[in-house]
């Protein structure tokens, strides 16, 4: 089983994180120097604009629409990626980094084996989902199915429809030929803009009707082997990427994994609620009720290093008033037995 | 918050673990100190807890001088802990990011400075508060200049 995690309007969303006040309004993020339009958030594209629309000739409509306009910060993104993927990679088995803002999951073996651990793989989707928010402030959406392509095209849906709760996963026959009836052949992943236009003019629209080709039909006219695997993809055999599938019965008996596991399972409490923050702060009841369930799942909170701090340190007591921390340090730095141990410990309260 | 700095964290071989004294140092004398070694220490640990969750924010500002945060000060902001009453909080309000105390009287909840020039805010009823994130650590350079140095040196 494979899944997809794909971030939405993944630089417009980076550019959010640190700029809470452009959520809801228009954003799109340019090229390399300002050549065109990269990233676009989902008001951007209610306004019409495109993917690689040039900037030069859309720049008197963004001003019309008050866009909020950024030059790329290949940095930031690279760096909120690298949050992403890192967690992504210390939640399921197997990661594969597909590009800057997707990531393919190995889900091999986890329904069978570890259901009760994990609950239904939708449940695990959702929680990878909130988890990657709460720590990156990200929105992503997430495929699951028993093929990579399959998988794409679940995450391509789960984007479009706001109902699935951004996550969908093709666990039986039935939604699977839903899912491929509701794509059109031209979105497969696999299929270019090329094969989509001989695939029209043969009568095959959908990615239900592509499907549903002979393999015979498939290695003629789409490319030979490549065309014949993209066909046996979208019937749920697995074909792309049979390295991660590989092993993948070893996987999940690993006792570290397990443990892992089961810690991301008594996790799921707090998963579920979101955000990661106090929110709706009129109501008040739900975070109570959510807090020890935060704290069982060793996050002590603030007090706990507090006190370590204040044991390895020990400038002026654990609990050193503000007041008295410069003299603290003062000290520290001229107790010069002390060493740099305790000039570290100054700089850091 | 408004202006994003990304300083490249050189992804350390190996953690610059220092040795912690276990002599205390009291505030005001200095005391000779002993020779015992308790461990090694990576500070790296202490201030990232989640590494994937912590941000590192300088500060803007003096509305929490109190609470010994001062403009210029690095602060280590965890996404993922989730805020409780007494924290010192990242929080939205109004689209822009502030530092505060979030603090729980009776059944509504504020944000408080910690500086008496500035008011509490009160998060009205039905209001949607963002918390951004919950400050779990203050750098503050007692020798100034390093820091703003680093960041400078980036390039």
């Amino acid at each position: 089983m494979f899944g997809l995690v794909d971030c939405n309007n993944f630089y417009v969303s980076c550019e959010r994180v640190f700029q809470p006040r452009l959520e809801g309004k228009p954003v799109v993020v340019l090229s390399n120097n300002d050549g065109c339009i990269i990233s676009r958030s989902a008001e951007a594209k209610a306004l019409g604009l495109k993917m690689g629309d040039p900037y030069f000739q859309v720049k008197e409509q963004l001003r019309r629409d008050s866009v909020q306009v950024f030059s790329s910060n290949y940095a930031l993104y690279g760096d909120m990626s690298r949050r992403v993927m890192h967690y992504l990679g210390a939640t399921v088995p197997g990661v594969e980094i597909y590009s800057i803002d997707e990531a393919f999951l190995d889900l091999g073996g986890l329904e069978t084996h570890l259901t009760p651990y994990l609950g239904h793989l939708t449940d695990l989707a959702q929680r990878l989902r909130a988890g990657v928010k709460a720590r990156t402030g990200i929105p992503v959406c997430v495929g699951v199915a028993p093929t990579k392509t399959l998988a794409k095209l679940a995450n391509r849906l789960a984007k479009k429809d706001a109902g699935l709760g951004g996550v969908l996963y093709l666990d039986s026959g039935e939604r699977r030929a839903w899912a491929l009836g509701q794509v059109a052949v031209g979105d497969v992943w696999g299929v270019g803009r090329q094969y989509a236009h001989k695939l029209t003019a043969a009568g095959i629209d959908s990615a239900a009707d592509l499907a549903r080709v002979s393999e015979a039909w498939a290695r003629k006219h789409l490319g030979g082997v490549v065309g014949a695997r993209l066909v046996r993809e979208l019937q749920g055999y697995p074909l792309r990427g049979a390295g991660p599938e590989r092993g993948r019965d070893a996987a999940p008996a690993e006792p570290q994994l397990l443990a892992h596991v089961r810690a991301a399972a008594a996790g799921a409490g707090r998963g579920a609620g979101g955000g990661g923050g106090v929110r709706g702060a009129g109501g008040g009841k739900a975070a109570p009720a959510r807090r020890p369930g935060a704290r069982a799942d060793g996050v002590p909170g603030q007090k706990s290093v507090w006190a370590g701090g204040g044991r390895a340190f020990a400038l002026g007591g654990a609990d050193a008033a503000g007041a008295h921390r410069r003299h603290a340090g003062a000290d520290g730095a001229g107790g010069a037995a002390a060493g740099p141990a305790v000039g570290a410990g100054g700089g850091v309260r | 918050m408004y202006d994003v700095l990304l300083i490249p964290v050189r992804e350390a071989p190996m953690a610059a673990f220092l040795p912690v004294f276990s002599c205390r140092v009291p505030a005001g004398f200095p005391s000779p100190a002993t020779d015992e070694l308790e461990g090694l220490f990576d500070l790296n640990r202490l201030l990232f807890r989640h590494p994937d969750a912590t941000y590192l924010v300088r500060v803007m500002g003096e509305s929490m001088s109190g609470a010994e945060i001062h403009p210029g000060d690095l602060l280590a902001v965890d996404k993922h802990l989730e805020a409780d009453h007494g924290h010192i909080v990242v929080a939205v309000v109004d689209g822009d990011c502030t530092v505060k105390r979030l603090e729980r009287r009776g059944e509504t909840w504020w944000l408080v400075p910690a500086n008496p020039a500035f008011a509490p805010y009160r998060i009205r009823t039905g209001e949607e508060l963002h918390i951004w994130g919950v400050v779990t650590h203050v750098v503050h350079e007692l020798v100034p200049g390093r820091l703003t140095a680093l960041l400078h040196s980036r390039d």
